[in-house]
């Protein structure tokens, strides 16, 4: 009895034992596939690693951009209740002080997911994350930190709203500062918190590389903080600098000026935005006569001492006539640089083969990209010999009739007083990987030679001049010997040369004998001073003197270093002063006075440049409007000048075919 | 004489009693790893927001040694007075201070 009880015991044990297994067989073998399937469609899904962006340094491993991980809030309509939506505003409202009205306007829609804080930092969205309502979640939204604001905007670019590099050196090094993403497989509950992570489906992420830019800081911010103030006295529309090292194309520093935030990018304009330091061209104007006379010397068609006759300052050339600003019956090559004479080079350029002379622009990178690691970049307009109108080499000779950008015109000044060479701007020196290992190292680019070592050292001691004795006088630096070139040049305006708006431009190098900084200074449309000598080479001079006191012991043996001292203790004497004497109101008094007790002097038929000189000698604020000649001016002759008012200077345009030269 | 089925019961008991304990501790394990798989992902992503932090402190860092932001506290709120003069160099023979030294290890060893 007791077996048969047993054995019926074993026996419905094993039938429900083999009703399981038949079920087992059916849902693991028979329907494996189909259930797998659905198994995994509602339990797993495959989330995206981020990998985390390469950061940003300068040349001396100082951090220009990193990243910071947002917790951006969002609120699902569909799920929650109004007592929820209720208390997710109470709690929003108290921790970012906005009123809960606010947060229930956002909600009221209970179709939709919104999201009522976004990029909320980490450390203020710590205690956020904690709650748990039905219907809010949060989500990481990774953030670039640009932590200098403005500074460098336009070399490093930024990342738009999708987390997509926009322009700068993030968007050419997109590729390697991105890293690659990558993905896991996570399994979800039915209500769609994560479980676990199936380890075997893992694939990291690899960051992205970390970059090293030429660029030095400090030079940036004095170069950016120098045109801000040059655009601010002058009353310019824009200004632009770039800084090279001559000697290996390495760029120290590029600024435009108005620039812009990038951690705020959507707040400025695309103008704001462009790095006009690669995409704008412009007609260089005097500043190009140094290539002229570079290609002559180099070609032995012209010596130094050699006496050109001026003409008086007007000189026609087939149909084009030809001004000086200021009039000379002769010089000697070197003065010609020295004082920019147009009828100088323009006479001088006659003596070169148009296609040598083509050569020697193309050399020097004129009409071609310099090929800078940056996005964007424009060729700028070269003409062949072909496509030359019969004045075209007389234009070209001081600078018109070509379209360069500032990167050009730099690159082109490097070679001319390095000995020659051209290099490739360089803009990034080193590429290091996430684990510290440098993947790669650039070095220098050298791409040509394009005028010999002893023409190079002639043109080097020809722009001293300049500053010394000629046009540049304004940048002239007791502190540090500087050489360069000015330049004005009429705007095209819908294609016509612009009566009052120039391109005034300087483009210099310091320490001149041994020359380790290039700079150009470009200002744009500047209301006040006009020409290159007036407006852009004191911004070089300050440019270049604040980087000298930034860098003693780089320049020490170029500098003058008692000067330094000098300055230095100069500096320290009147900060003291300031603090201890309130009496430094009186000077501006003084000032002031003698400035109404200036007497306007009589401008009319002066050109402008003396005009300028004159007024500016008496600090009287001025406004030219047209170009040329002073026909009128608003404050009368021998009248007591006040210093709040401004002298408008009325010009007339001296006849001459095609662009008015200066 | 017949066979008694206990033993036979117990046996089949034991060994389900068996694997259903190795069951449950296969679940109970699974369960686990799982929640240290769930608990690794939460310490790399603490560890991503140190590693965040660390770098923004970097920065910030880089902002309090700047000279000049020193320069300008040490002049405006502790009002010291930065020396015009050239710091004073002192040169001292390195022969000298190791004579000095073994004089003094002399002496006092």
């Amino acid at each position: 009895m007791n077996n048969k009880r047993a054995l019926l015991i074993i026996f419905f044990v094993l039938l429900v034992f083999i009703a399981l297994v038949v079920k087992l067989v059916n849902i693991q073998i028979i329907h494996n596939e189909e259930y797998s399937y659905y198994a995994q469609k509602q339990q797993t899904s495959t989330e995206k690693i981020k990998a985390n962006h390469g950061l940003i340094y300068d040349r001396n491993s100082d951090l220009l951009v990193y990243n910071r991980s947002d917790i951006s809030f969002y609120a699902d309509g569909r799920m929650m209740t109004d007592a929820a939506r209720n208390e997710i505003a109470e709690l929003f409202s108290k921790k970012f002080k906005k009123t809960k009205k606010h947060y229930l306007n956002l909600m009221k829609d209970s179709k939709k997911t919104v999201c009522i804080e976004k990029k909320v930092s980490a450390e203020i969205a710590s205690s956020l994350q904690n709650i748990k309502v039905k219907g809010l979640f949060f989500r990481e939204e990774p953030t670039r930190v640009y932590h200098y604001g403005n500074l460098a905007s336009h070399v490093l670019g930024f990342l738009n709203t999708d987390n997509e590099a926009v322009m700068g050196i993030s968007k050419y090094y997109e590729d390697a500062i991105n890293g690659e993403d990558g993905s896991r497989l996570i399994f979800k509950n039915a209500v769609g918190d994560v479980v676990t992570i199936d380890e075997k489906e893992v694939n990291p992420a690899v960051a992205g590389d970390n970059i090293y830019l030429t660029i030095n800081k400090s030079y940036q911010l004095i170069l950016e903080d120098e045109l801000r103030k040059g655009v601010k006295d002058y009353g310019a529309a824009s200004a632009t600098g770039i800084m090279m090292n001559p000697n290996t194309g390495e760029v120290l520093a590029l600024a435009n000026i108005d620039d812009f935030n990038p951690n705020k990018f959507w707040e400025y304009d695309d103008y704001q935005r462009r790095n006009r330091a690669i995409t704008d061209t412009y007609e260089p104007g005097s500043t190009f006569k140094s290539f002229t006379i570079a290609s002559l010397l180099d070609q032995k068609l012209c010596s130094l001492n050699e006496k050109i006759n001026l003409e008086n300052g007007s000189y026609k050339y087939q149909d084009v006539n030809i001004k000086d600003t200021h009039p000379f019956s002769s010089l000697s090559v070197r003065e010609i640089i020295e004082q920019s004479s147009n009828i100088g080079v323009s006479k001088l350029v006659q003596r070169i083969d148009a296609e040598k002379y083509f050569k020697y622009l193309r050399g020097f990178g004129f009409g071609n990209t310099t090929s800078i690691t940056l996005p964007g970049e424009t060729p700028g307009k070269l003409r062949k010999p072909t496509e030359w109108s019969k004045v075209s080499k007389v234009y070209l000779s001081f600078g018109y009739e070509i379209s360069v950008t500032p990167i050009q015109m730099t690159a082109a000044y490097c070679a001319l007083i390095n000995g020659g060479v051209l290099f490739e701007p360089q803009l990034v020196y080193k590429q290091v990987n996430s684990k510290g290992v440098a993947v790669n190292e650039f070095s220098p680019k050298e791409i040509r030679r394009v005028i010999a070592p002893e023409t190079s050292i002639t043109i080097r001691n020809i722009l001293k001049g300049v500053v010394k004795n000629g046009t540049g006088q304004k940048a002239f630096s007791e502190l540090i010997s500087i050489g360069g070139k000015t330049g004005t040049s009429q705007k095209l305006v819908d294609g016509k040369y612009s009566k009052n708006k120039y391109n005034s431009s300087f483009v210099g190098f310091f320490p001149a004998e041994n020359p380790q900084v290039v700079c150009l200074i470009l200002i744009n449309s500047p209301e006040q001073g006009l020409y290159g000598g007036l407006v852009a080479a004191p911004v070089f001079k300050n440019v270049a003197e604040r980087i000298v006191l930034n860098d003693v012991d780089k320049y020490k043996d170029d500098a003058n270093t008692g000067l330094v001292k000098d300055i230095k203790s100069a500096e320290v004497n009147d900060k003291n002063k300031k603090r201890s004497d309130a009496g430094n109101k009186v000077e501006e008094i003084k000032k002031t006075k003698s400035i109404s007790n200036s007497i306007m002097p009589n401008v009319i038929n002066m050109n402008i440049k003396d005009a300028i000189y004159a007024l500016t000698k008496l600090g009287v604020k001025y406004k030219v409007k047209g170009s040329g000649i002073i026909k009128s001016q608003s404050i009368a002759a021998g009248k007591q000048i006040e210093s709040y008012e401004t002298c408008v200077l009325e010009c007339s345009e001296v006849s001459i075919k095609g662009a008015s030269l200066y | 004489m017949k066979k008694s089925a206990k033993p036979t019961i117990f046996l089949l008991l034991s060994v389900l009693t068996i694997i259903t304990f190795f069951v449950l501790a296969s679940v109970g394990l699974k369960l686990k790893y799982e929640q240290m798989l769930l608990q690794k992902d939460n310490y790399l992503k603490a560890l991503k927001t140190e590693e965040e932090r660390n770098t923004k402190l970097i920065a910030e860092y880089q902002n309090q040694t700047d000279e000049e932001r020193i320069v300008s506290i040490a002049e405006t709120e502790l009002k010291l007075i930065r020396n015009s003069e050239p710091a004073a160099i002192l040169r001292i023979d390195k022969i000298k201070i190791e004579k000095i030294n073994g004089v003094l290890k002399e002496k006092y060893e």
